[in-house]
């Protein structure tokens, strides 16, 4: 600072001949006060400027009006108009400089900024004046801030001993979380520059709750579901109002930084009546909060109250869910948490937080870790059901399974066995003795919590995970508490940056914490110092591989770049004085590699031009001649035939071309306002109607007669027969008996029929959904035939359907049992046979089978064979046949002996059986007594 | 039994209808006794199908008309089972290699060689050798064709080929100069009365010339579509009258709809509802080619000879994209915005000129 001072006081006094004091001012321009007195004055301290002579001449002739200008802008009296700054000498002479304007003498800030460039030694200040002033003032405010904090610390200190003290039996002194503030918090500071060997993502990871970068809520609703474990890990009991104000205790301690101080002191004392480890931290909690709020919270929160309406109904459902009651083993609804997020939004480090603050300790399992399902699931038990025996806090285990999406979904599987596990003889013993249930849950019951952590939460795997967890989606960041949480560390860390840059520096990795404080570190190892908007907005680093969504993909071909982007450029101008190529580009040039880039890293081609295509018309451009539309279309086919080229002959050259359609179609058609798009379903619902139309038309020819499919295939069925065949299929029957019909009716029925059977065609009974019955064609050729808004004849009534139905199944039944018939002719004679065939013989040939048929095989022949077999031996009461005697007497009785025979066994078995076609058996238990061979020809 | 269509089929080659000359050449084809490979091509609903079952009885008599249905399960190098469904006689086997979709070479070599290696069981009273008949044969893919240039050749022995296809130039050359060459023009409109007139006659019903004649005119030559027409017209009405209303496929109507819909206004939101029409077109299963040449066929004749050349390059673009591609809907689509752009200056162009 010193040898600045020298020579800046150096300078003036050249310039103004003997004065020797000077009396800084406020913008000084040095450099051009440096080339002024170069020039001007011949006793030229060589020390302080090694300026070549070479380039003093060269510059010397056409500098020298330049020089006499700079005269004029020292003056004797106060210029009228102009700013100005006095300058007084020892001797008392005051002299004015006339401040220059700005946008005025550019010629010479250019010669300058040549001269800057060709010779680095013209620069006397290693540092702008500017920024040493500002360390200075740096230095002081840090002063004043430790002396602050030493204070508050202080003043923490002693009112932490007054809760002790009322508090004196229980003896909280070893709380780990505490200690390690105290541990952590001291490199945090002071040693930074030694500790350059780690990665600041480490070093400056949130150690508690308050902290926190990630939204608020989010923070919140995870911290709840954690402490709903309370009741089983910790074994306490649940109590709504307390874990409410403590919440709310917590938020006003960050809302309020004024009030929270003594509020967050009343809270640790309630908080210490009722539990004993809670209450540190929360306490801790509540300082850090106080502090961290009075600084960068305010913002953030205020946005968050700006679009509270959306906000609401999201946070009021978390709520209910948090608020559910607990399940038969006191644990909560959800057993799993599930995080999703893009990646850098500190999610891990969220839960750890959290996670430590509710008192647990946090295993990690991560993608780094075996996790096939038996591993896992020896890690999840040993996790679930030990504790960790080492380190002085003997604290509850909580699993962390980092990167879920990306385990097998047979591991995802285990994982939900597990969470599902129940105790089948639990149930009784439900409430009744709280060992037991101890013992129970620890054979095999999850009474640990498991928060899983996944950057896509819409991985198929995860779909069973997804409904049975309590998901929480981590918003981003917001860019103005990160850009907070940067000017910390580039404070500890001696990099200067002013919050554009950074703001610039969190837009520009898309509010990735991780990219952000990992940028920062590169560029301090770097050397760098001083951090411009220039410097973060050229570099290569810190920007990701970025995929994003296909709705982000097709919002930014049909939208013009926003004023975000010409931001941008003027970023880019202000750094293009020193390269030209990219200060040339224009607006066209940017655009194209812009959506070359979103396209190209995206990579699905396909699915980008469909919904290119889908959304296209809704676009509003000012194209009454649709020429765009025209240009786009062929590109889009253009780029369907590239596409089919490389699906096909495997032509992969012409992958390379495949994003210059949506480049072309962004240049046609990009509007200010991106239209409301849509999901290009109609790709997909194209191919399920092509394909149920397809079926359709299998239906009917796969069971077409061999006379119809010979002569026609389904292509010609489709267009050139199905719709004109409705039409024959629905002719005008009267709804009357069909033995009412003429002839000619009668033949037209007939015909229909026919045709239905041959196209293996029916009428199906259907309800409709308001209860009335239809009759439906099956298979149901409306659907691959009719077209919506084309006129047709009035389809047949429901009566004439019914009656076309019932013939064509009567027809159908007698085609089967013609083709029955057909196939053996001796079963059909074999009725004949029966019938005109006396009893008598057939008896003989079933006796034969007769005693191993089964009753409902048996006929009425076997029947009668019986009855008559039964009759035979028929005896009196000694034993003695009776038969004979009266066969005598009718003999006696002089009538033909075989009529007679016929009426004794009448007599005997009665006169239905055997007479009679339909006969009864009764027989116990089943009652197919009834029995008659009917032929379907009989009946129709 | 069933449709006039299906009721009335000729099945000798002697009462076939028009194309009597070329009848009785097949016949004498047959009554030398040797019988090439045949290529058999011409338009929908020209009866080549007819044609060629009739000369399958000639060769083979009424026994090629016991026809079965058979499912067949091949399994291709890949694994992969193929269903397939062929109709039998005892003499010929007819197989639609298109069901199979890209496999159908599998098809074309595992059949063909199952067939062609069992010998015709009484070779004492029958030919020496059986037909495989193939459907659709312009759909069979390069590789079905060029598997099927040495089958043809290597198994003339015990089969024939017949193959069946609506246009010759999808088939590579090498298989058509194996084939004999029959092409069944599709019947003259005079021919199509014929037939309606002698149909009615047989089914007892009296046609008058008149609708017969605007049946013919309607169905575009194609025998199928024209008797079922008439039957449909039957349905409606009868005693039919010259005048009455001849049904129409669906598809055909809505088509027209979608062309009057394009020239009647030429804007983007116009062109969204044509393409709603268009996906349901597509959705039915109607080419994509047969929707581009409806929609030209009747939008040529409503614009300027001007603008017919324009229209019909554009077409011809759009057609060849079709084959090319794979997306059916937006190369139909570039070609309608393409007219209606076209259209649309032309209108513009005019009224200037009318000095507005």
């Amino acid at each position: 600072m010193k040898t600045i001072i020298v020579i800046s006081t150096m300078l003036i006094t050249l310039l103004l001949g003997k004065k020797r004091r000077v009396d800084s001012a406020r913008k000084l321009e040095f450099w051009h006060l440096d080339v002024s007195a170069k020039d001007s004055d011949e006793p030229r301290p060589s020390a302080c400027v090694g300026q070549p002579d070479a380039l003093s001449s060269e510059i010397h002739g056409p500098q020298a009006k330049k020089v006499a200008d700079c005269w004029e802008r020292v003056l004797r009296r106060p210029p009228m108009s102009d700013d100005f700054i006095s300058v007084t000498s020892s001797e008392g002479r005051r002299v004015y400089l006339r401040l220059r304007r700005e946008g005025e003498g550019t010629i010479i800030s250019d010669r300058h900024c040549t001269l800057r460039g060709s010779d680095r030694g013209l620069r006397l200040l290693g540092v702008p004046f500017q920024q040493l002033k500002e360390q200075l003032a740096d230095k002081q405010r840090r002063k004043i801030l430790e002396e602050l904090e030493q204070h508050e610390t202080a003043i923490s200190r002693i009112i932490e001993q007054d809760i002790r003290d009322s508090e004196p039996t229980d003896d909280v002194g070893e709380d780990p979380c505490r200690d390690e503030e105290e541990v952590e918090d001291g490199p945090r500071g002071a040693d930074a520059a030694a500790a350059g060997s780690f990665l600041w993502v480490d070093k400056f990871s949130p150690r508690h709750y308050m902290e926190l970068l990630s939204d608020d809520h989010i923070n919140r609703c995870l911290l709840k579901w954690l402490k709903l474990w309370d009741v089983v890990v910790f074994n306490r009991e649940r109590r709504a109002p307390r874990t409410h104000s403590a919440m709310r205790g917590q938020e006003t301690a960050g809302g309020d930084p004024r009030g929270s101080r003594g509020r967050g002191q009343w809270e640790a004392h309630r908080g210490a009546a009722m539990n004993r480890r809670g209450w540190v931290e929360r306490g801790g909690g509540g300082w850090e909060g106080s502090k961290e709020r009075g600084k960068g919270g305010w913002r953030g929160r205020g946005r968050g109250g700006g679009d509270g309406t959306w906000y609401k109904s999201k946070a009021q459902m978390m709520d209910e869910i948090l608020e559910e009651e607990l399940d038969d083993h006191k644990r909560p609804k959800y057993k799993v948490a599930l995080l999703s997020g893009p990646p850098g939004l500190g999610k891990t480090t969220l839960v750890h937080v959290v996670a430590r603050h509710a008192g647990y300790n946090v295993v990690e399992i991560n993608a780094s870790d075996d996790r096939s399902p038996e591993v896992l699931r020896t890690r999840v038990e040993a996790a679930t059901q030990m504790r960790s025996v080492l380190g002085a806090a003997e604290r509850p285990n909580c699993l962390l399974i980092d990167e879920i999406d990306g385990a097998p979904l047979a591991t995802i599987n285990a994982l939900l066995e597990i969470v599902n596990r129940k105790d089948g003889k639990e149930k009784p013993a439900a409430g009744t003795t709280r060992k037991k249930e101890r013992k129970k849950k620890e054979g095999g019951l999850l009474v640990r919590p498991i928060i899983c952590i996944c950057n896509d939460v819409y991985v198929p795997a995860l779909r069973q995970l997804r409904q049975q967890a309590f998901t929480i989606a981590v918003p981003m960041t917001m860019a103005s508490r990160l850009a907070q949480r940067l000017t910390e560390i580039t404070k500890c860390q001696g990099l200067r940056a002013d919050m554009g840059t950074l703001l610039a520096l969190c837009n520009k990795t898309d509010n990735d914490i991780r990219s952000c404080i990992n940028t920062l570190q590169f560029l301090h190892s770097r050397g760098e110092v001083q951090l411009s908007l220039g410097l973060v907005q050229s570099l290569q680093v810190g920007t990701k591989d970025k995929h994003k969504g296909l709705f982000t993909i097709w919002q930014e071909i049909f939208q013009l770049p926003q004023t975000k982007k010409s931001w941008m450029d003027k970023a880019q101008a202000q750094l293009g004085e020193s390269d030209h190529d990219r200060a040339s580009k224009s607006l066209e040039n940017s655009r194209f590699h812009r959506i070359l880039q979103l396209t190209c890293h995206s990579g699905e081609y396909d699915k980008i031009s469909e919904g290119l295509f889908a959304n296209y018309p809704n676009v509003r451009t000012n194209d009454p001649q649709m020429e765009c539309v025209v240009a786009a279309l062929d590109w889009l086919s253009l780029q369907d035939e590239m596409a089919s080229m490389v699906a096909r002959r495997q032509a992969y050259t012409m992958l390379r071309y495949m994003p210059m359609a949506s480049i072309a179609l962004h240049m046609l058609l990009a509007a200010t306002r991106a239209p409301r798009l849509n999901y290009p379903a109609a790709h997909s619902e194209l191919l399920a109607r092509t394909a149920r139309t397809l079926a359709l038309t299998d239906a009917v020819m796969g069971e077409a007669r061999s006379t119809v499919r010979c002569y026609t295939n389904g292509r010609q069925l489709l267009l050139d027969s199905m719709s004109l065949m409705l039409d024959i299929l629905s002719p005008r029957l009267r709804p009357v008996n069909t033995q009412l019909y003429s002839t000619q009716e009668k033949r037209q029925l007939q015909q229909l029929v026919h045709t239905m059977v041959s196209y293996n065609l029916s009428y199906q009974q259907e309800r409709t959904p308001d209860g009335n019955y239809l009759y439906v064609l099956e298979p149901n050729l409306d659907d691959a035939a009719r077209f919506p808004g084309v006129p047709h004849p009035p389809s047949m009534p429901y009566a004439a359907r019914q009656l076309v139905s019932r013939e064509v199944q009567l027809e159908k039944m007698r085609r089967t049992e013609a083709a029955l018939h057909a196939r053996n002719p001796q079963e059909q004679s074999k009725p004949n046979l029966e019938e005109t065939k006396d009893g008598e013989t057939l008896d003989k040939e079933k006796k034969k089978k007769g005693a191993a048929l089964k009753s409902h095989e048996r006929k009425l022949e076997d029947t009668i064979q019986a009855v008559t077999v039964v009759d035979k031996p028929e005896k009196d009461f000694f034993g003695r046949i009776v038969q004979k005697k009266e066969k005598e007497k009718f003999t006696m009785a002089g009538i033909r002996y075989p009529v007679l025979e016929a009426d004794a066994m009448q007599r005997r078995v009665g006169r239905a059986i055997g007479h009679s076609d339909v006969w009864f058996r009764f027989n116990e238990g089943v009652t197919n007594a009834v029995r008659r061979t009917i032929y379907i020809r009989d009946i129709l | 039994m069933s449709l006039w269509l299906d009721r009335y089929r000729p099945t000798t080659l002697a009462k076939l209808d028009y194309h009597k000359d070329q009848a009785t050449r097949l016949k004498h084809l047959v009554e030398c006794g040797d019988f090439p490979h045949l290529l058999v091509c011409g338009p929908s609903g020209a009866g080549k199908k007819t044609r060629v079952m009739c000369l399958l009885r000639e060769l083979y008599g009424p026994g090629v008309e016991k026809l079965r249905i058979e499912h067949q399960t091949l399994t291709t190098p890949s694994k992969k089972k193929i269903e397939i469904s062929t109709i039998a006689s005892n003499y010929h086997i007819e197989v639609n290699p298109s069901e199979a979709g890209v496999q159908d070479r599998v098809v074309v070599q595992e059949l063909i060689k199952t067939v062609a290696q069992s010998q015709q069981l009484e070779s004492s009273t029958q030919r020496d050798f059986k037909v495989v008949v193939i459907a659709e044969a312009e759909r069979l893919s390069r590789d079905a064709q060029h598997a099927l240039r040495r089958t043809m050749e290597r198994y003339m022995v015990t089969c024939r080929l017949i193959l069946i296809c609506t246009s010759a130039s999808r088939l590579i050359s090498p298989i058509r100069s194996r084939c004999l060459s029959l092409r069944v023009p599709a019947p003259s409109d005079e021919e199509v009365c014929q037939v309606l007139s002698s149909v009615c006659r047989k089914e007892g019903l009296s046609l008058p010339p008149e609708l017969a004649r605007r049946i013919a005119e309607k169905c575009g030559r194609n025998l199928r579509k024209a008797l079922l027409m008439c039957e449909a017209c039957r349905v409606q009405q009868y005693p039919f009258t010259a005048d009455q209303n001849i049904p129409e496929a669906d598809w055909e109507v809505y088509l027209r709809e979608t062309a009057s819909a394009i020239l009647s206004q030429q804007t983007p939101q116009r062109l969204l509802e044509v393409r709603g029409r268009l996906y349901e077109l597509l959705g039915h299963c109607i080419p994509a080619d047969l929707i581009l040449k409806g929609l030209v066929a009747e939008l040529i004749p409503l614009c300027d000879v001007e603008l017919q050349e324009e229209v019909v390059t554009a077409a011809a673009r759009a057609e060849h994209r079709l084959g090319q591609g794979s997306k059916a809907i937006v190369h139909i689509e570039a070609f309608v915005a393409r007219f209606m752009a076209t259209y649309r200056r032309f209108v513009e162009d005019g009224l200037q000129g009318l000095g507005f």
